[in-house]
C-alpha cells in the first residue's frame, strides 16, 4: 500500500519513469480500488490547485503581461499593411513620375517618392549557425520547426522563437554541439535555450551556446548586446562569457551591453545577482546596480534606472540625458544605417526621449530635431548629423 | 447566462476591434487558468498557456467571422495545449482517466464571490486540520510549488516518506471534506466570472 501512494505521489508531480507508469497504468486497469484512489487523491489534487491558482492570480498583472506579448502580433500585422501601403504609394509614385514626362512639373512628384523611400525599422530576424557550418535563416514568419543537418530537431515558435529542450538522452560524455545565432543589424531574435532561459538578442549580436547543457556549468559566449532571463538552478551555475570577462549569474534578469563601438562592457542587474569578473577582480551586483568596464579596464559601479537598459526588450529606445553619439549607434544598429557628424559639437548633445522602435528612422530623427537645431540629412543609408541653418548656437562650444 | 456578452466579443473581434479582447480577457481568462492547473505543474505554465491561447485566438480569428461559441472554443484550445505541453515535458498523464475525473464534474452553474470566499476558507481550514507533518508536506507542494526532493531535505525526511505523507495527505483530506462541497467548489471555478 505504502508503494502506491508513493506511486500516485509521483504521479502526481510528473516525475514517474516510463516503466513505473506503465505499472501504475496496469494497476489503476485492473484493480477497483487502486482506480478509487487515483481518482480520489487526484480529485482533491486538483481542487487544491485549483483554488490556489486563483488566490495568486492577479488579473492587472496578467493583462499586462499578456498585452506585451499580443502587441508583438499587433505591431507585426500592422507592419505587413504598412508594406502593402508604401508599394502603392511607390507604386502611385511610379506613375506619376511617368506622367510628369508627359507634362506635369515634377516638383509634386517628389515628396511622394521620398515618403516611399522611408528607412523601415528593424525586425525579427536571424541566422543560425551548426556546428557543421550549415546556417539555416530565422524570422517572424517562420514557425516551421528547425531540422539540423545532424538530424536533431528543433521547435520553433512563431512567437517565442526556437525553443531548445533538455531532451532524455542525457549521455554525459557525448559531445553536445553548440550552436550561433547571429543577428545582423536591424535584426532582433529572441528564443529560450534548453534549460528553460529565455534569451533576447539586440542588432548587431552574436551568441554561441550548446544545444544542451551537460556540464556542472551553463556557460554561453556573448558578443554585442543581450537580455536574460535565467532559468534558476543552484546546481548549474550560470556563466556569460564576454571575451576575457565572465558574468556569473546566481538568478534571475539582467542585461549585458559589449559592442565592440561602444568600447565598454555594460552589465545591468533588474532581478537576482549576479557577480562580474575581469581581470582587475570581482564585483557583486545587486538589482538596480550597473557596472561598466571601460577601455582602460577601469570599473565603474553606479544604482541606474533598470528600464533605460532594457527596454528595448519591449521595443522601446529610452533615452536620458543620453549624448546623441550614442544614441545614434543605437539607431544605425536598428535601421542599419551609417551616421556622420558634420555639426561635431552635438556629439555629447544629451537628450531625452522616449520612441517606438517600430517606426520609421525619419520619424525617430525628427522627434530628436524638435528638440534641437540638430538636421539630419538622410542619403541613401548614411545619415549627416548638422546644424539646421538658422540655428542659435546652443551647444556649440566657447571659443 | 454571458451570452450577450459573447456575442458583443464576437462581433468586436470581427471588426478587428482590441477592446474586444480585453472583454474577452476579463470574461475567461481567470477562469481558463483555474480550469487547466489540473492538467499542469506549474502555476507559471498555466498563464502562459492561456495568453499564449489568447493570442494565436486573435491572430487567427480577427477580422473573421466566428461562429461558435467562444467558450468552448477557448476551453477546447487550452485543454490541447495544456496536454501538449505535458507531453512535451515528458510527463506521464493519464489522459483516459483524466477525463473520467473531469466527467464526473460536468455539471455547470454559477456561485457569488461570497460563496466562493466560504468554500476556501472551509477547504484551507480542513487542510490546517491534518497531521502536522503530513500537512507541511500539502503545503509545500500546493502553496510554493516546491518539489518532494527539496521538501525532504528540509523536512530532513526521506524522498519516499515525503512522497506518502503527500498522498495520504490528499486521500485523508478527500475523505473528510464534504462531498457535497466539492461538487460546489467545482461549479464556482470552472465558470467564467463576471
Amino acid at each position: 500500500m505504502e508503494n502506491i501512494y508513493r506511486l500516485l505521489a509521483a504521479y502526481c508531480a510528473g516525475s514517474l519513469s516510463e516503466e513505473e507508469a506503465a505499472a501504475l497504468r496496469k494497476r489503476i486497469e485492473t484493480e477497483p480500488e487502486v482506480h478509487q484512489l487515483f481518482d480520489e487523491i487526484r480529485q482533491t489534487e486538483i481542487l487544491l490547485k485549483e483554488a490556489r491558482m486563483q488566490e495568486r492570480m492577479s488579473e492587472e498583472r496578467a493583462w499586462s503581461v499578456f498585452q506585451a506579448k499580443w502587441k508583438l502580433v499587433v505591431r507585426r500585422k500592422h507592419r505587413r499593411i504598412r508594406y502593402y501601403a508604401w508599394g502603392s504609394v511607390a507604386a502611385v509614385a511610379v506613375i506619376l513620375w511617368c506622367i510628369s514626362f508627359l507634362g506635369f512639373p515634377r516638383e509634386e512628384v517628389l515628396p511622394i517618392a521620398q515618403q516611399s523611400a522611408d528607412i523601415q525599422p528593424g525586425c525579427l530576424r536571424a541566422t543560425l549557425l551548426l556546428a557543421d557550418g550549415e546556417q539555416i535563416p530565422l524570422g517572424a514568419a517562420s514557425a516551421a520547426p528547425v531540422m539540423t543537418s545532424a538530424g536533431t530537431v528543433i521547435a520553433n515558435d512563431s512567437l517565442l522563437g526556437l525553443q531548445y529542450q533538455q531532451g532524455n538522452g542525457q549521455m554525459m560524455n557525448e559531445e553536445v554541439p553548440y550552436h550561433t545565432i547571429v543577428v545582423p543589424k536591424g535584426g532582433e531574435y529572441h528564443f529560450t535555450l534548453s534549460d528553460g532561459s529565455r534569451i533576447w538578442l539586440n542588432s548587431a549580436s552574436e551568441l554561441r551556446f550548446p544545444t544542451r547543457f551537460t556540464g556542472a556549468i551553463r556557460e554561453i559566449y556573448v558578443q554585442g548586446e543581450i537580455f536574460c532571463e535565467v532559468a534558476e538552478d543552484k546546481k548549474h551555475p550560470f556563466i556569460v562569457h564576454v571575451g576575457e570577462r565572465a558574468i556569473r549569474v546566481l538568478g534571475t534578469a539582467f542585461n549585458v551591453s559589449a559592442y565592440p563601438d561602444e568600447q565598454q562592457l555594460v552589465t545591468t542587474l533588474i532581478r537576482g545577482a549576479v557577480e562580474f569578473s575581469y581581470e582587475g577582480g570581482c564585483v557583486s551586483l545587486e538589482p538596480g546596480d550597473q557596472t561598466i568596464l571601460d577601455a582602460a579596464g577601469q570599473i565603474h559601479r553606479q544604482k541606474v534606472d533598470v528600464s533605460l537598459y532594457t527596454s528595448w526588450v519591449k521595443g522601446i529606445f529610452e533615452f536620458d540625458e543620453m549624448p546623441l553619439e550614442e544614441i545614434v549607434r543605437q539607431l544605425a544598429r536598428w535601421y542599419d544605417v551609417q551616421f556622420c557628424f558634420e555639426a561635431e559639437e552635438f556629439r555629447s548633445h544629451p537628450f531625452t526621449g522616449f520612441a517606438s522602435r517600430d517606426q520609421t528612422l525619419e520619424k525617430v530623427l525628427a522627434m530628436i530635431e524638435k528638440t534641437t537645431d540638430v538636421k539630419f540629412d538622410i542619403s541613401g543609408r548614411n545619415v549627416n548629423v548638422k546644424r539646421t541653418e538658422d540655428g542659435a548656437n546652443i551647444s556649440r562650444p566657447d571659443y | 447566462m454571458d451570452e450577450k456578452l459573447e456575442k458583443d466579443i464576437i462581433r468586436l473581434l470581427e471588426r478587428g476591434d482590441e477592446r474586444g479582447m480585453k472583454l474577452l480577457f476579463q470574461l475567461y481568462y481567470k477562469a481558463l487558468c483555474v480550469y487547466c492547473m489540473r492538467y499542469l505543474l506549474s502555476y507559471e505554465d498555466a498563464e502562459d498557456i492561456v495568453q499564449n491561447v489568447f493570442v494565436s485566438f486573435w491572430e487567427k480569428k480577427q477580422g473573421q467571422v466566428f461562429v461558435g461559441s467562444l467558450q468552448a472554443y477557448l476551453y477546447g484550445a487550452v485543454t490541447k495545449a495544456a496536454l501538449k505541453n505535458m507531453r512535451d515535458r515528458g510527463k506521464r498523464f493519464f489522459s483516459e482517466f483524466e477525463l473520467q475525473i473531469e466527467n464526473s464534474w460536468e455539471k455547470i452553474g454559477q456561485e457569488s464571490e461570497e460563496q466562493r470566499e466560504k468554500l476556501r476558507i472551509y477547504l484551507w481550514g480542513a487542510v490546517d486540520r491534518l497531521p502536522t507533518n503530513p500537512q507541511k508536506v500539502l503545503k509545500e507542494v500546493i502553496l510554493n510549488n516546491k518539489s518532494y526532493k527539496l521538501i525532504a531535505e528540509e523536512m530532513g525526511v526521506s524522498v519516499s516518506t515525503v512522497k506518502t505523507h503527500y498522498a495520504r495527505a490528499l486521500r485523508h483530506l478527500r475523505k473528510t471534506v464534504d462531498p457535497e462541497m466539492f461538487r460546489l467548489w467545482l461549479l464556482c471555478v470552472i465558470l467564467p466570472q463576471k
